[in-house]
C-alpha cells in the first residue's frame, strides 16, 4: 500500500425522508502521513451532507490552529482564499487538499521553512 | 499537499508540492557551523516527509563542498544517498596546509531529540615529531562543541 492512506472514520450519522430527503454524517479524517512521533494521528474533523443531488462537505479546522505534528516537522494549514481546505467529493474519489507552511525546527532550526501548496 | 482515496503516479495517497522557482536557499546548521546553500524539494518516503537539499555547504570556512541528496525527514533521520548517518564528505579537507589537520569524516545525526555534527579526523604533527593523532568534534544545535583527542604519544628515549 503506498504511502498516507487515508481512514475514514464516521461518527455520527442523519438520515432525513419526506418531501426532501437528505443525509447527513461527520466523523474525522486521518492519514498515517499526518501522525507524529509517538504514531498518534492527527485527525481532520468533517461534517459531510447530500441534498439536492449534491454533497457538500465542510472541515472544521479547529484542532489544526497549532499545526499538525508530524514528528521532527510541523505543518502549518493555512488558507487559500478565505478557506484553508478544499474537498473533492465524487464517485471515484474523496480528497482533501491545503497549502501549508512546513518546517523542521529540530533539524533546521527556526529560520527554515517551505510553503507547500494545494 | 493532497490527501486522497485515490494513490498518485507514485503510488502515494498524499501528494506534496512544494512552491515552484524557488532560487536557491540559504540555511545554517549546527549553530552556524554548516552553512547550506541548497536547492531543495520535498516529497513523502515512506510514510515520512522528507526534505532534500543539493548544493554546497560551508564547513569552518571550507567553502564549496558538495552536498548531494541529503535528506532530513520528519521523522528525525538525516539520510545521504540511502545511508543513515554517512559521511557528507567526498573526500576528507584540509582544515591546514600539508595535512596538518585534516576532517575525513563529517556526519549529522539525531541525539537527544536534536540534530548533532560528529566530524572525525586527525593532526599531524611536523618533522622531527612526525606524530599524528586522530580527534573528533562534536557540536549540536545549541553550539555546544565537544572535542576528543588529538592525544599525541611521545616516544622519551
Amino acid at each position: 500500500m503506498g504511502n498516507g492512506a487515508l481512514e475514514f472514520f464516521v461518527r455520527g450519522l442523519e438520515l432525513e425522508f419526506g418531501q426532501t430527503n437528505s443525509l447527513a454524517f461527520s466523523g474525522q479524517l486521518k492519514s498515517d502521513l499526518l501522525q507524529n512521533n509517538a504514531g498518534d494521528k492527527t485527525p481532520i474533523h468533517y461534517a459531510a451532507s447530500y441534498s439536492a443531488d449534491q454533497w457538500n462537505v465542510a472541515i472544521d479546522d479547529g484542532n489544526l490552529s497549532s499545526g499538525i505534528d508530524l514528528g521532527y516537522a510541523e505543518l502549518e494549514p493555512i488558507q487559500n482564499g478565505n478557506q484553508t481546505f478544499t474537498v473533492t467529493m465524487d464517485q471515484d474519489e474523496f480528497a482533501v487538499a491545503f497549502a501549508g507552511i512546513i518546517s523542521m525546527p529540530e533539524l533546521l532550526g527556526d529560520g527554515f521553512s517551505l510553503e507547500v501548496q494545494q | 499537499m493532497k490527501v486522497s482515496t485515490l494513490a498518485n503516479v507514485d503510488g502515494d495517497y498524499v501528494t506534496v508540492d512544494a512552491q515552484q522557482n524557488l532560487p536557491d536557499q540559504n540555511f545554517q546548521l549546527i549553530n552556524g557551523i554548516l552553512d547550506l546553500t541548497s536547492t531543495r524539494f520535498i516529497f513523502i518516503f515512506y510514510k515520512v516527509l522528507a526534505i532534500q537539499t543539493s548544493g554546497s555547504f560551508d564547513f569552518y570556512n571550507q567553502q564549496d563542498i558538495s552536498s548531494q541528496n541529503l535528506q532530513f525527514r520528519s521523522d528525525g533521520t538525516v539520510d545521504l544517498d540511502g545511508v543513515s548517518a554517512s559521511n557528507l564528505l567526498g573526500e576528507p579537507i584540509e582544515l591546514l596546509s600539508d595535512s596538518s589537520l585534516v576532517i575525513d569524516d563529517l556526519t549529522l545525526a539525531i541525539e537527544n531529540s536534536a540534530l548533532k555534527m560528529s566530524a572525525d579526523g586527525f593532526a599531524k604533527l611536523p618533522n622531527p615529531l612526525d606524530e599524528r593523532a586522530g580527534f573528533t568534534v562534536s557540536a549540536d544545535t545549541d553550539g555546544n562543541i565537544d572535542v576528543s583527542g588529538p592525544n599525541f604519544v611521545f616516544d622519551e628515549g
